[in-house]
């Protein structure tokens, strides 16, 4: 709840407060009063000097301060806390979120437009080893779908999906102003927007509706450790998004649980999320860490193992396994079900093995930058 | 490579085969969720459809907006199923095809092989490529639909596969269940 200045400044009438001017001047005194200029009157004043240096400071009585030259109020027993804001400020690095807004909004146009190169390696790489007559046709038009797409600036795919916005916010990283989630969903504004990309977000899941915008961005924000700030973009289409599943095994399960339960997925999902696509595998978490991990594990380069041998190696078994199934390109049939497969885990609890598919298409819209 | 103009007739249905190729040329009418709904709740409400649907197509697809200068932006076809509660009512109007991607219900199936109709499967998610074999399009009603209005589109060559023939023939069914 906003609380208006003036209540707040009533409050410290005829109290200690500190302020700080533009210059990085600090004085200390009693508020005696103040106008809705934000002037102030003080008395008992010290003067602190530049950041407050000489804590004691200097005697000079009474003082009238303009508003328009303060930049901060601080009541005095707030001040210890600024005191040691103001440390941890300084050893932060300060990114402007508009440079978050511009960023998210070049990932939307960019993703929605150029294929990646690896999506482009990996198509090509199928069409060689395809033996459906129909399904290397497909595979030949998704590579000129591509080229039309990059060179006449039309999206890949009409279904410009849910903006999927992950932040890996280092823990020394500060913004120059509140309103990071925003900033966000700026960008994803701006980028559905002058990208004459759909708007695809019903305002509500059962009275539906139409945001207008595309808003609001799937978010989700993990503090790491160090200064570095990474931004990971999707642009997510429902067709795949919607053959995804979790499923909570038993331990007991194992490893042909998971594999089954996986291989029922892409089998149920037929030509449903555009095959072929990329399967992101969340294991271990809990209920929702599971499908964020399976998320997670799609913006992984196609080509790119778990750096866990143990799990480089399942994906690869699982990656044989799902191309074994036959559906093909757009579920026609051929070998081509899936481009790779990601896995990504992480400790569970003792009774339990989450297992979360998170599928995607062959538009496979993902980006990511560091700022 | 079978070619096709639209509106389809009864001869042309009766000799495609489930995984056909096939260019389609002429009227294409779009419609996706909403759009359906309107018609159908035309139909029970005892009113006339806003078009005549007898041996037409209509093809399941939702564009992005057009850049200036273009007839549509990406247009590639989205999920046919969820139009299956709607087409056996459409099939009794006299439509003929539909395009759109990914299978069909059973009923859906039975209906079309009742009927002598067609169901093509475009490739979901070619939106660009497609977009450029939809050489004019307009709104043919439900304006106030927005992006889903009924679309008038003028297509030529348009790729497709043959999904369920008139027979019932259904290529997904033929790879695997
Ligand atoms: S599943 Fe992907 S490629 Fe297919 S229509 Fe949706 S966004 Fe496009």
């Amino acid at each position: 709840m906003a609380i208006k200045p003036e209540k707040l400044l009533n409050k410290s009438l005829n109290k200690k407060v500190r302020i700080v001017l533009r210059n990085g001047m600090e004085y200390r005194g009693i508020l005696r009063g103040f106008d809705e200029f934000m002037n102030l009157t003080l008395e008992g004043v010290r003067l602190l000097g530049p950041e407050g240096e000489g804590e004691d400071g200097q005697d000079i009585g009474s003082l009238m301060i303009k508003g328009y030259d303060t930049m901060l109020i601080i009541p005095e027993r707030r001040a210890e806390f600024f005191i040691l804001s103001r440390t941890i400020l300084a050893t932060m690095r300060t990114v402007e979120l508009q440079r978050v807004s511009d960023s998210i909004k070049e990932m939307a146009v960019e993703a929605c437009h150029d294929a990646r190169g690896d999506l482009l390696e990996a198509l090509k790489g199928a069409l060689e080893d395809e033996d459906s007559p129909l399904g290397r046709d497909i595979l030949e038009k998704l590579l000129e779908n591509a080229e039309i797409a990059a060179s006449e600036r039309i999206p890949y795919c009409q279904d410009t999906g849910t903006a999927v916005v992950f932040v890996e916010l280092g823990e020394e990283v500060a913004f120059d102003r509140p309103g990071l989630v925003e900033a966000i969903n700026e960008g994803v504004r701006q980028g559905y927007q002058e990208g004459y990309l759909r708007k695809s977000m019903a305002a509500d899941p059962l009275r539906r509706g139409n945001t207008g915008d595309n808003t609001p961005a799937a978010v989700h924000i993990e503090v790491v450790p160090g200064d570095r700030l990474k931004i990971l973009f999707a642009a997510k289409g429902s067709g795949s998004e919607n053959m995804s599943a979790l499923r909570m095994l038993p331990p007991s399960a194992g490893w042909e649980g998971v594999k089954e339960f996986v291989l029922e997925t892409v089998e149920k999902a037929g030509p449903n999320p555009c095959p072929p696509g990329v399967l992101g595998v969340g294991l271990g978490g809990n209920f929702e860490t599971c499908a964020i991990l399976a998320k997670k594990a799609l913006y992984r380069g196609i080509g790119r193992r778990n750096p866990d041998p143990f799990y480089a190696g399942k994906e690869l078994e699982l990656l044989e396994a799902v191309n074994g199934l036959g559906i093909g390109p757009q579920g026609m049939g051929g070998r081509t079900t899936v481009l790779d497969i990601h896995i990504e885990a992480r400790p569970c609890h003792i009774g339990s093995l989450p297992v979360a598919v998170n599928m995607d298409c062959h538009a496979h819209r993902f980006r990511e930058v560091e700022l | 490579m079978k070619h096709l103009r639209t509106p389809l007739t009864d001869e042309a249905v009766a000799e495609l085969r489930a995984g056909d190729r096939v260019a389609i040329s002429g009227i294409l009418y779009a419609a996706r969720d909403a759009t359906h709904r309107a018609m159908v709740e035309a139909l029970e409400g005892g009113e006339e459809l806003p078009v005549d649907l007898r041996g037409q197509v209509i093809y399941y697809m939702g564009p992005t907006p057009a850049r200036p200068g273009r007839v549509l932006g990406a247009a590639g076809p989205t999920t046919a199923s969820r139009m299956d509660p709607y087409t056996p009512r459409l099939l009794d109007e006299g439509l003929k095809g539909m395009i759109g991607k990914g299978r069909r219900g059973p009923e859906v199936v039975e209906a079309i092989a009742e009927h002598g109709a067609v169901y093509f499967a475009a490739i979901g998610g070619a939106g660009a490529l497609l977009s450029g074999r939809i050489k004019k399009a307009e709104v043919a009603a439900y304006p106030d639909l927005g992006p889903e209005a009924l679309l008038r589109l003028e297509v030529e060559e348009f790729p497709a596969v043959v999904a369920v023939d008139s027979k019932g023939g259904d290529v997904y069914s033929r790879i695997h269940r």
